[in-house]
């Protein structure tokens, strides 16, 4: 597993420093605007990018037709990616909890709670696009996989946009200091359960899948 | 006879070509070539060994064994190289070393660094500014490094100037020195198979012509040289396909030696791979 993460990081590795050139431009401008939501973003974007062009140089390459002559299964090839996904959405959630902080401390303490919940409800957007993304590229390959990625995004918003237009009342909720826990813990759960499901979806699809 | 490879009845249907049936065994300690115009089958074939596609029907034995007994066990014994190199291009030499001791378990570093000595490849350069000579090498290294007693090969010498197929066919020859060892590669030029392998097996349109000792082919076959007039007055049952030119026509016999004991006054010169191939593809089969 360590040597299939490590050869994805090999893959990514141009990618990589690119990103992380922008992330540190982004990072000031930021702090300058006292803005931490658009390094949370442009984070999100970096990681699926990142994953995504991994699974396209894979294919360029023809990775997987190699790899599958290793000795190593199926399932690990799936898992592997999977866990990379995680990996680059952890250290992501990190960094842009950091930032969060930093800038907290800077400008404004009293946000901190604001801050950290804001970044991991990114995260778990993160996980849900790539949930349900993941299988796709798999079945389509990572150039469609894009298409559907879209779709995953767009659809919620403006399925959202219609929900809050024909009922507005529900603006009015609130989301207290109280239930934010509440609301955030659901939000993991549905996220680990995607991702599960996501996983054991990607690997059927990949048992099917000819090389 | 114990066979590295043994496919019984393997079919695979697509939407316009089928391997149809496909008898076909790899005797331990041998070289098996695969020859065949494009489309034949022959890539076909190896991801069926492989596993790499999933068959219609048939079984498959590597070393005895079905890969699906114990995929991890079984593939550990191969190498395998394809037509290119599948390493991610910003990789070098220190990074495969990094990452395929964790993929074999027998993975022998000092011979992977003899052969990267070798083939003089450089260890700090990525691989996207390597030659396909130098990708080539870089696949077969990995494939040799790790004790592996099966080695498949898919076109892996195609594109090489004759200066680096020769050095990658010593190479594959000292493989061979171990009786353990055994080899399936398919290739396009036949004067490669020629050098290196004990059988050939000549696959078109998804089904095996013939899959013989590569001696017994070469001594059995011949290609007479005839008139028209002469030619009526032959014995037939030893033609296999005839092709024509403005001056006279040519004849893929089997039997060579006794045709030319039967007929002395004939000219039957002896075949290379390549016309037996051009005599099944291009010629008239009779």
């Amino acid at each position: 597993m360590r040597s299939l993460l490590m050869k994805d990081l090999y893959c990514i590795r141009g990618y990589m420093k690119q990103m992380a050139f922008i992330l540190l431009f982004m990072s000031v401008m930021a702090v300058v605007l006292r803005s931490p939501s658009l390094v949370c973003f442009f984070l999100v974007f970096a990681c699926m990018s990142l994953v995504i062009s991994c699974m396209s140089i894979d294919e360029k390459n023809k990775w997987e037709r190699y790899a599958l002559t290793l000795p190593i299964r199926k399932r690990d090839i799936v898992k592997a990616k999977y866990l990379l996904l995680l990996l680059m959405g952890a250290a992501a959630e990190i960094l842009s909890i950091l930032l969060n902080l930093l800038i907290c401390v800077l400008f404004d303490s009293s946000g901190v709670q604001e801050a950290v919940v804001s970044s991991l409800v990114v995260f778990f957007v993160y996980f849900y696009i790539f949930s349900f993304t993941l299988p796709a590229v798999y079945r389509f390959g990572a150039d469609k996989a894009r298409y559907v990625m879209m779709a995953v995004v767009l659809i919620p918003t403006v399925g959202f946009s219609l929900l809050f237009r024909l009922f507005p009342q529900l603006e009015n909720i609130s989301v207290t200091s109280g239930n934010v826990f509440v609301l955030c813990a659901l939000a993991a759960a549905l996220a680990a359960v995607l991702y599960l499901i996501s996983y054991h979806l990607s690997l059927k699809v990949y048992e099917k899948k000819e090389f | 006879m114990e066979y590295a490879i043994e496919m019984r009845g393997v079919t695979k249907q697509y939407h316009r070509f089928c391997l149809n049936h496909i008898d076909f065994q790899v005797p331990k300690g041998c070289v098996m070539g695969l020859i065949g115009e494009n489309g034949a089958g022959k890539t076909t074939l190896i991801k069926s060994v492989l596993g790499l596609i999933h068959t219609d029907a048939g079984e498959i034995f590597i070393e005895g064994k079905k890969l699906s007994e114990d995929e991890v066990a079984v593939k550990e014994e191969l190498g395998v190289v394809f037509d290119g190199c599948s390493f991610p291009e910003e990789m070098d030499i220190r990074g495969i070393r990094r990452i395929m001791p964790g993929l074999y378990r027998k993975w022998d570093m000092e011979q992977f660094d003899r052969l990267m000595e070798r083939f003089g490849l450089p260890e700090d350069q990525h691989i996207k500014d390597y030659s396909r000579g130098m990708k080539m090498k870089l696949s077969i290294g990995v494939a040799l490094s790790h004790h592996a007693k099966l080695l498949i090969m898919d076109e892996a010498t195609s594109g090489l100037d004759p200066v680096i197929r020769d050095e990658i066919l010593d190479l594959f020859l000292e493989f061979m020195q171990d009786e353990e060892h055994s080899m399936l590669i398919s290739s396009h030029i036949t004067s490669d198979l020629e050098k290196i392998a004990d059988y050939i097996t000549f696959l078109k349109n998804g089904e095996i012509i013939f899959s013989e000792n590569k001696d017994d082919l070469l001594y059995l076959y011949g290609i007479l040289k005839c008139g028209k007039k002469e030619r009526e007055t032959l014995d037939s049952s030893c033609f296999v396909a005839e092709r024509e030119n403005a001056f006279e026509e040519e004849i893929l016999i089997k039997d060579r030696k006794e045709f030319i004991r039967r007929y002395p006054d004939c000219v039957v010169d002896p075949v290379s791979l390549e016309d037996i191939i051009l005599f099944y593809v291009r010629g008239r089969l009779l």
